[in-house]
């Protein structure tokens, strides 16, 4: 259990996952069909995934939010999640075939590169502010990537001289609620650091670059707002976001400033 | 249409010269004025400092309304330049290593290794908090209850910023050093100078719960890891019985302090014991089997490693701390008396203080008698979270932004 037979729940949500890809692009007669039959097993795969969270929970006796392989497994529930419900509320096929991709990709990450499922958590993530902090990160990550999956369609059509002029109002729903779940984390996180550490932000490498990310996301806010019309550079904002995003929650562990940060739990 | 630069309105242009100059402005000082940074006065300096921003914002907005400065300032490309700037040095602040000198001078003299006490850093935080200021201020009069999520976002995080700015100078962070039934009144800031508290701690009892120890299997040539399977390379004792390669291993006794004797552990009850386990090992594609002991070692005794191979050995890590507590009995000059259990996330809360469990003498894990606690006064807090709530309500406000794009629609906004 755990950790241990992963591969199986992988592989049943990979494949519940891909036949659901593949059902989005068959031509069908019936509209219900087109739609009932991607939903039933894109929400399969979710639930396949959404157990496996379950029982590590319960096998590891502890949230497991701690790890990057955790932290990638909720994200890659997380992702096809947000995609089928755009799916289901604006009928957005790509959508939905590219965050099972990007769901997909990020389970394979994970198969590839297991880590230890290590029971212990030490006492400072032991508190009341742990759960919604991590959740409420992982929901913002997930629709921020939603919203530069929009955003990369967008530039590849602008490439091909194809139109998307509803690409940015989608990017914006997206980004909006992303950013609203930032706030709430990178807030949640001030509140728990000043009661496990004492203060409630010291510019440590990992709060840094939380802070980065986010106001990267406020340029695009702002910039969207006062530019209604300048599409194409709203959509590179919102790449280049990402890309901040990418650096704080992997690169993080990777720079030089990041020796004595309390937050880098690598395993 | 082309616009000249400094022809109103103002744009983005006029927002990256001024940015650039305040980046100039900020080398210059961090240069050329004596003192190394920016160094903001202690209360109440540093109330009158925020009353005088205040008020000359408010000067700005009810007096130079029209100027294009002020109309820019409040405008979205004072604001994207000034985050723009921010973003850029907290870039910085990621990547270079913060609080240690460097070998590079360029890095020493522009006080890189120190951005936050920076003249850069100062000048670029004042050019920010003055545009959302005066952004805030905009919508704030006349009060609009449709402008509340507005308010809320830019308000809360005005107030947020320039508290938490301004605080920073009486922002005190001590540690003291506590030993078992030794009262304690001197402390020592970030700087390791010594402070005297008014009041004392002894440190009662300290205490750690630990973690069952976990196994891992090691090559005895090189002393690594040896299990390449980066998932099941290690075992608690609590979990047997498991599998290392093509062993199998089962744990037939535990003793969570034990001493060795001849070439057996047996249960002790001494300072430094470690634990220790006996295992019983099968290798799988044989049936083979074999029995020994393993013990984690501690400051006082070395580890016990058990041999099952010419290649292979059995290791125990030491056990990793689940929970710390001091039980400690607080004492002021009056000679009020109180006793308290501090944990790690359950600061204890005193005359304006608070009490953290920092951190113990790492090396005797749970024989300890020294516990840190770091005591923090921090008076402007009420403040700061009073811009963070108003912020966390603000965020509600976010998911329904259909109605903040239609109102720029209608008033003509781009
Ligand atoms: C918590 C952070 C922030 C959030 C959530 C936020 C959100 C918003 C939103 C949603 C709007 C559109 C307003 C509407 O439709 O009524 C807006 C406008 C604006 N924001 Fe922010 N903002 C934030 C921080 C800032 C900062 C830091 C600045 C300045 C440095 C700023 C300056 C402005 C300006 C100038 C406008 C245009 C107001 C107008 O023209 O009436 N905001 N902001």
């Amino acid at each position: 259990m755990g950790w241990i037979n992963f591969e199986y729940y992988a592989f049943a949500a990979l494949l519940l996952w891909g036949v659901g890809s593949v059902s989005l692009y068959l031509k069908t007669d019936k509209q219900g069909i087109g739609v009932r039959v991607p939903a039933l097993f894109s929400a399969a795969g979710l639930a396949v995934l959404m157990l496996f969270i379950l029982l590590l929970w319960l096998k590891i006796d502890r949230p497991p939010m701690r790890t990057l392989g955790e932290t990638r497994l909720w994200y890659s529930f997380l992702l096809p999640a947000i995609g089928l419900v755009s799916f289901l509320r604006w009928r957005y096929k790509w959508l939905l075939a590219y965050s099972l991709l990007m769901g997909g990709l990020f389970l394979l990450i994970n198969i590839l590169h297991p880590e230890t499922y290590d029971k212990s958590l030490m006492p400072a993530l032991q508190s009341v502010w742990f759960i919604p902090h991590v959740i409420v990160y992982m929901f913002a990550y997930a629709l921020l990537a939603a919203s530069s999956l929009v955003a990369l369609k967008a530039v590849y059509q602008d490439y091909r001289g194809k139109r998307w002029n509803t690409l940015p109002n989608l990017a914006d729903n997206f980004v909006y609620l992303g950013f609203s779940f930032l706030t709430m984390g990178l807030l949640f996180g001030a509140l728990w650091a000043k009661e496990a550490w004492g203060h409630y932000w010291t510019w440590d490498p990992k709060e840094t670059w939380a802070f980065i990310t986010w106001t990267a996301y406020l340029i695009y806010i702002h910039y969207r707002y006062k530019h209604q019309h300048r599409h194409k550079q709203a959509m590179w904002i919102l790449l280049i976001a990402f890309g901040l995003l990418m650096v704080c929650w992997f690169g993080v562990n990777y720079l030089p400033s990041a020796q004595n940060s309390v937050h880098t739990y690598t395993s | 249409m082309r616009r000249n630069t400094w022809q109103a309105p103002w744009s983005y242009r006029e927002g990256v010269i001024i940015g650039g100059g305040l980046v100039f402005l900020g080398v210059v000082w961090q240069v050329f004025l004596p003192s190394s940074g920016f160094q903001l006065p202690f209360w109440p300096g540093n109330l009158y400092m925020g009353l005088i921003f205040l008020a000359l914002l408010f000067t700005l907005h009810f007096l130079l309304k029209s100027t294009s400065v002020v109309k820019w300032l409040a405008s979205v490309p004072a604001a994207v330049t000034s985050a723009a700037l921010y973003c850029g040095l907290a870039i910085l602040l990621g990547i270079i290593p913060q609080g240690q000198s460097s070998g590079s001078p360029i890095v020493h003299v522009l006080g890189l290794n120190q951005l936050t006490s920076s003249w850069v850093f100062a000048l670029a935080n004042l050019y920010f908090l003055t545009s959302l200021g005066l952004a805030t201020l905009k919508r704030l009069f006349p009060f609009k209850l449709k402008n509340l999520g507005y308010l809320l976002n830019h308000a809360g995080l005005w107030i947020a910023l320039t508290a938490a700015a301004l605080g920073s100078s009486d922002l005190q962070r001590l540690s003291m050093n506590c030993t078992e039934g030794q009262p304690e009144w001197r402390a020592y800031d970030g700087s390791g100078q010594l402070v005297e508290m008014p009041v004392a701690i002894e440190l009662l009892d300290f205490q750690i719960d630990e973690y069952p120890p976990k196994l891992t299997l090691v090559d005895n040539e090189t002393g690594r890891i040896a299990v390449p399977d980066k998932k099941n390379a290690f075992f608690s004792v609590a979990d047997s019985s498991f599998q290392l390669l093509d062993y199998r291993v089962e744990v037939d006794r535990l003793l969570p302090e034990a001493g060795l004797i001849g070439d057996r552990f047996e249960p002790v009850n001494e300072v430094g014991s470690p634990p220790a386990a006996r295992l019983t090992v099968t290798r799988l594609s044989t049936g083979d089997s074999q029995s020994g002991w393993v013990s984690s070692g501690s400051f006082r005794f070395q580890p016990y490693a058990f041999k099952i191979s010419d290649q292979y050995s059995l290791v125990m890590l030491p056990p990793e701390p689940r929970k710390y507590q001091s039980d400690i009995r607080v004492m002021t000059q009056e000679g009020q008396q109180l006793t308290a259990t501090l944990e790690v996330n359950k600061p204890l809360k005193l005359g304006g203080w608070k009490f953290y469990q920092l951190s113990y003498h790492a090396d005797m894990g749970k024989w300890s008698d020294m516990s840190v606690i770091e005591l923090v006064r921090d008076p402007w807090i009420p403040v700061v979270y009073l811009g963070i709530f108003m912020m966390l309500a603000g965020s509600l406000f976010l998911f329904r932004h259909g109605t903040y794009k239609k109102k720029g629609l209608e008033n003509g906004l781009d």
